[in-house]
């Protein structure tokens, strides 16, 4: 794998001898990665950032003070989220971004949060629901099947915009479609959540937070935001992995992993932040999730499939290999969220809707 | 520009013509014809630089799908892989290049304090004048700038955070309606591109910059006065200076990276307001504009 920006986080050190043009390719790789504001981290923790030519340093400076805004921004918000349903749920966890973010984790300072992502206990979904659209945060999709689709097969409710000042809100109450019957118990999940001491929220236990993390890649069917999502994975490892509060984290993934039948994401996370980035990853383990694995033709297809999709999704990286990758992907992703018996009305339907609405692209500006 | 010139641009154009353009180095790839025509009739082709150079935005000008380029013909603008916007009727190529660069610099551009507005210059001090479209700000940035005046920009005030000083970003003078014949009518030597009717903003027409502002794109200004123009039809001119407190909420609303930079960009308005005198100006009668600008000008040599 000869992509500039995975290089570069794999051996920070290379940009040293960068040229001009591999500096534009840096940016331009990690803007389209969403890492712009991870790689100048990594470049000020090197002490690189003078090796960089104006240029990029004045690219990567406004690309790291939109993300240090958008933070600023959920912090904000996530006040008004308690503020909103802390009466209703008194268990309100954090997942992904907005967890790392209140954890104070090494890397959320550089990782733009996009959406906040809770989840809470399915009975209370309703009432949370309620409160949630009382304070102004209101259903984007408001066809019937939509909701029924998202309410009836998914682990989260359709996603809720606030209607004044936009944020919004995926609201879980499972971290893996319930319609593909692979869906652990949330009930275990909420019940090692941990209570965060400066903020009045929880976050999955560490084991969970890099399960979820791993499940949450691995059944995706788009991965524009790959590299970004596994290089997550890697600093999570780097977090829990060195740390000497946490000396028994991977016996407790492991496990923990066995537990929810989760040990293919699992094996993925751990195999793939390990080959692109060189984690630390005790041998173990590695070994360990790879036996869990069904047969080793299987790891070879994936190895083939994954190691062409963690690239930068850029002009400069597309190639055949990566559009074959892409393809299977793709159906497989949608292969494992549902039964075909589900899958194939609803692809059917889908596209029919399609052929008779005029799609509309919300995220396009209109000049 | 020579034929010879315009042919070359042509050309790499196929394939991405590179070219320095204020602070920003471009790359641009089209094979759109109003695009090539438009480009080579308003940008000088002294502007192209080396390949090797640090390109700030890749952008591509390209139909969407080969159906629309036949059927109901439409056209996108693609930076760096990514199509922000929502397609445009195709004979809107070249507006489409300006409009799309333009958001790239809003967007992109924090190192600066950014404004929407014309920046003027005379004997080092210029004039920033934001204002809403329809108050007669790109008529007023013309006439100006074929009028002794240095044109800066005529959409962007690009404010340096350490100095406040303005850097030059010379564009085409996107002129709309009923001001593209006042211009060509005042200044026969306007060079003007074609006029594509029908757009979001009705009639446009891009006005060629002098060559000389092109070629001074590396000397700054330093921020003087603010002047927030209203065209008002047979209105007899009036000016009025106004409180820096309201100066300073007026800078602030026409800012494209206010909340962007948060306390600092709070700061960096507070400096601005400092070191400017503001004015209101209603104006129908562009001699008499001119005559308050020149006026405007000669008092701050006097001192």
């Amino acid at each position: 794998m000869d992509v500039l920006l995975t290089q570069f986080l794999r051996y920070p050190a290379i940009a040293q001898n960068f040229s001009i043009k591999e500096w534009e390719l840096l940016y331009r790789q990690s803007k389209s990665a969403q890492l712009t504001a991870a790689v100048w981290d990594l470049l000020q923790q090197f002490g690189l950032t003078d090796k960089a030519p104006p240029k990029a340093v004045n690219h990567f400076y406004s690309q790291t003070l939109l993300v240090q805004r958008q933070n600023a921004f959920i912090r904000f918000e996530l006040e008004k989220v308690y503020k909103a349903i802390g009466r209703v749920e008194q268990n309100i966890i954090l997942l992904k971004g907005a967890a790392y973010l209140l954890l104070d984790l090494p890397f959320a300072k550089s990782r733009r949060v996009a959406d906040i992502d809770l989840l809470v206990s399915k009975s209370n979904l309703r009432e949370v629901e309620k409160e949630l659209m009382f304070y102004g945060w209101i259903k984007t999709k408001t066809d019937n099947y939509d909701d029924m689709y998202y309410r009836e097969w998914m682990h989260e409710i359709p996603p809720l915009k606030h209607i004044n000042r936009g944020s919004v809100l995926d609201v879980h109450h499972n971290i893996l479609p319930v319609i593909a019957g692979k869906a652990p118990d949330a009930r275990k999940l909420i019940n090692q959540s941990i209570r965060l001491s400066n903020h009045p929220f929880c976050v999955l236990s560490p084991a969970d937070i890099v399960l979820h993390s791993a499940c949450h890649l691995f059944h995706e069917g788009e991965f524009e935001k790959g590299v970004r999502d596994l290089y997550d994975l890697h600093q999570l490892f780097n977090y829990y992995g060195n740390n000497e509060e946490q000396v028994s984290f991977w016996d407790e993934l492991l496990d923990r992993a066995i537990d929810l039948k989760l040990t293919q994401p699992l094996f993925f996370a751990v195999r793939y932040s390990h080959l692109l980035f060189g984690t630390r990853i005790p041998q173990d383990i590695l070994q360990k999730t790879q036996s869990l694995m069904a047969n080793k033709v299987q790891v070879l297809i994936y190895d083939f499939l994954f190691t062409r999709i963690f690239v930068p999704h850029h002009p400069s990286t597309k190639n055949i290999g990566f559009s074959i990758a892409r393809f299977f992907l793709y159906w497989r992703s949608h292969l494992i969220k549902m039964p075909l018996r589900i899958l194939i009305p609803h692809l059917i339907k889908k596209s029919m809707k399609g052929f008779t609405e005029k799609k509309a692209k919300d995220n396009k500006i209109e000049v | 520009m020579t034929s010879n010139d315009s042919d070359s641009i042509r050309k790499q154009m196929q394939s991405g013509y590179v070219f320095k353009n204020g602070p920003f180095n471009l790359s641009l790839k089209t094979n759109e014809s109003n695009v090539l025509e438009s480009f080579t009739r308003l940008y000088p082709a002294s502007q192209s630089i080396s390949e090797s150079e640090f390109i700030d935005f890749h952008i591509t000008i390209q139909c969407p799908s080969v159906l629309r380029r036949f059927y109901r013909p439409q056209i996108q603008f693609v930076l760096d892989g990514i199509s922000p916007f929502k397609p445009l009727p195709r004979h809107e190529s070249f507006p489409l290049f300006e409009w799309g660069l333009n958001w790239c610099v809003a967007t992109h551009a924090h190192q600066y304090f950014m404004l929407h507005a014309a920046v003027l210059e005379k004997n080092g001090l210029a004039v920033i004048m934001p204002a809403p479209p329809g108050s007669g700000k790109s008529t007023l940035c013309a006439e100006m700038a074929f009028s002794g005046w240095r044109l800066l920009s005529d959409e962007f005030a690009l404010i340096n955070h350490d100095t406040l000083t303005l850097t030059p970003f010379v564009r085409p003078i996107s002129l709309k309606n009923a001001s593209i014949d006042i211009v060509t009518q005042r200044h026969s030597d306007a060079v003007v591109g074609s006029i594509v009717h029908n757009t979001s903003k009705g009639s446009v027409a891009h006005l060629r910059p002098l060559d000389k502002w092109f070629s001074r794109q590396d000397e700054t200004a330093i921020p003087k006065w603010v002047i927030f123009p209203r065209y008002q039809p047979a209105a007899k001119i009036a000016t009025s200076k106004l409180t820096k407190a309201h100066g300073m909420m007026n800078i602030i609303s026409n800012s494209f990276n206010y909340a962007e930079l948060g306390s600092l960009g709070f700061k960096l308005a507070e400096r601005l307001t400092e070191i400017c005198d503001f004015y209101d100006l209603t104006y129908s009668n562009l001699d008499e504009a001119m005559d308050f600008f020149n006026t405007l000008s000669a008092s701050a040599e006097g001192k």
